[in-house]
This record gives structure tokens, sequence and C-alpha cells, in this order.
């Protein structure tokens, strides 16, 4: 595959919503820092969050395999 | 008073609603670009309109599971993997059409006598057993005896019904889906779905079912044909558990001078009863 493939790809995959970027934004108080009181209602939500971004960062690192492999054939 | 929201909170919007790139999709392209370039054909063949709602989904998964629900809408329902998410390769939908055996299989018939359906172990207890197993018929006898009163049950035939002729013996009455129940728990009703079980599927039958537009507009009509001869099984299912031991005598009795009068005409000996559940 040749770079301009490579970037219609990349160009036509679909976002993808990760919810730990929500609750980021949601779980600051006015001033930027973190509100604890929120955090400790949201416990349960906060480790899905945190498991889903674990699991994106995990996936990168095979994209990245991916897109090496493909630079090399 | 309604105010509008301020140009950072837009920005911020935007930023959020953007999202990183669908690294699932990203990889299943980048891996087999060939099967997704197969699945983007489906999709355009078959479900053009939809072609924005599906790709949207962030996992190839959940694009083909939101292609499977629109496909079942204007086509035919596809296998439950696909329906529900769990496939997780493009190759799995394209590679042919994952069709629902519906065809009753030994272990299927095995199990009716569990099957809970007053109406389905009554019904199958009247027909001979296509698999001759004993063992089978002695365990569908104990589970009708639950709803026919054993005098009733032992008027039926040594065996049950012979399947051959039952067409013939019911034709145009309102008891002729019993005949298709015989079809149906012999596969064969000439119906591709029904005639169609787990083991011959998995066994390399589908390689067969070739996503053509053919195929798939003959699928189709078999599918609702299925649904058709189904219905009236279940028809007659649900009158017989209205009142099972009046109903299910009145059809052994309709089906007893069936035989009767058929074999006294062609000279034939009377159908031997009386051997059923003691």
């Amino acid at each position: 595959m040749d770079n301009a493939g490579l970037v219609r790809i990349l160009k036509e995959v679909p976002a993808c919503h990760l919810r730990i970027i929500d609750l980021a934004r949601e779980a600051v108080k006015a001033d930027g820092s973190i509100d604890p009181e929120l955090i400790s209602f949201r416990q349960i939500e906060l480790k899905e969050a945190v498991a889903e971004a674990e699991a994106y960062a995990e996936a990168t690192g095979e994209a990245v395999k991916c897109i090496k492999t493909l630079g090399r054939s | 008073m309604h105010q509008d929201p301020g140009p950072l909170l837009i920005l911020a919007g935007k930023l959020l609603a953007a999202g990183p790139p669908s690294l699932s999709v990203l990889i299943a392209r980048l891996q087999d670009s060939e099967a997704y370039g197969d699945f983007i054909s489906l999709i355009r063949e078959f479900l053009p309109e939809w072609e924005r709602e599906i790709l949207h989904e962030p996992v190839p998964a959940r694009q083909m599971a939101v292609f499977a629900s629109h496909f079942e809408d204007r086509y035919f329902p596809l296998d439950s993997n696909i329906m529900d998410g769990w496939e997780t390769e493009y190759s799995d939908l394209t590679r042919q059409i994952p069709v629902i055996p519906r065809g009753f299989s030994y272990d299927d018939f095995s199990e009716l006598s569990s099957s809970g359906r007053a109406g389905i172990e009554l019904m199958t207890y009247l027909l001979e057993n296509p698999y001759r197993d004993d063992d089978d018929r002695v365990a569908l006898s104990e589970a009708c005896k639950e709803h026919v009163p054993v005098e009733i049950l032992q008027r039926v035939p040594q065996g049950g019904f012979p399947l051959q002729g039952l067409h013939r013996l019911l034709h145009k009455t309102k008891y002729e889906a019993l005949a298709l129940w015989g079809d149906e728990i012999t596969m064969d009703t000439g119906n591709f779905f029904l005639d169609l079980d787990s083991e011959t599927l998995y066994t390399g039958y589908a390689e067969n079912i070739n996503w053509s537009r053919e195929d798939v507009k003959n699928l189709t009509t078999e599918w609702q044909q299925a649904d058709r001869i189904d219905e009236g099984i279940y028809n007659l299912c649900e009158w017989l558990e209205q009142d099972p031991p009046v109903r299910f005598e009145e059809l052994l009795d309709f089906l007893l001078e069936r035989t009767t009068n058929g074999e006294e005409k062609s000279g034939k000996t009377a159908i031997v009863c009386g051997n059923g559940p003691g």
C-alpha cells in the first residue's frame, strides 16, 4: 500500500468516542482542578472509562505495528 | 432568557465531538483491505442508503451488526453472531452469506419431548419417528401423558402415523399443517432454511451461498416461505393447546377415519392401534 492509500484510509476511519474525555471535562471544577466529590460518586463509570482508554492505548501499539509492517512490505 | 453558547464552548464541543480515530477499523482495514472492500461492496449493493450510518460505527463488529439489522428489515435475518456484534472480522460476513439454519437435526428432534410445548409434543407423537428411535418415542409418550389421557394416546397407531402419504390424507383440511410438521422434522420441506441444519451448514455447505443479488433474492423468498410454513404449524400447535384432550382426540379421530377409509378403498389391512403409552 502506498502513502496515498494509507492517507485515504486514515481519512475514512470513523471517530471513536472515548468516555474518559467526557469524564475529564465533567469531573473538574470551574478553576480546572479535579472535583473529588464528583469522582467518588462516579467510580464505576470512571473505572470503565479507564479500562476503555487502556484498551485503546494497547490498540494504538497494534495499529503502529500494522503500519510499520505495511511500510516494510 | 435564552443565551447562545459562547465561541469557546462551541469550539470545545467541536473538539470533543471529533474523537480519536477508531483503531479497530483502522487495523481491520490495514490487515485485510480486501475483506473491507468486499464489505463496502455489500453495503453499496444491498443497503446503499445506510452506508453512512453503518460506517459511522466505531468498530467492525458494530458496523456489521448495523448492516445485519438493516439487512434483516429488507431481506432476511443473518446469523446471530453477526447480529449481536460478536464477529470482529469483515471476512466473517463477506466470505459467504451467514444464513440461519432452521432445520430439525436429530438432536433437535430428541429434545422435542422436553420442549415444554404440549402442541408440539402431541403433533410429534402422532407421527412416526423418522429416526426409528424407540427411546425417543417412549420419552415423547411420557411427555404427552401430561396433556392427554392415556386411553386416548393408546389409540394412536403403533409407531405413529406413517409420514408417507400424510399430505394426501390432510390435503385442504384444517389439519394440513400436521403434514408440514412431518416434513419439517424430516427436513424434507423443500424449503432451503427448513431443510438446513447447523451440522450441514458447518460442514462446508455454506461455501455455496454466495453474496449475489440472485441468491439474496431467492433466500428472501425462501425465508418468507419458511415463516409461512412455521406459522401454519404453530397455529395448529396453539389450537391443540387450547384444549389438548378434546382437540387431540378430534385430530386423531380424523386421521384414523381417513386412514381406515383410504385403506378400505385400497384393500389394505387396517392400521394396528393400542400399544401406545401404558
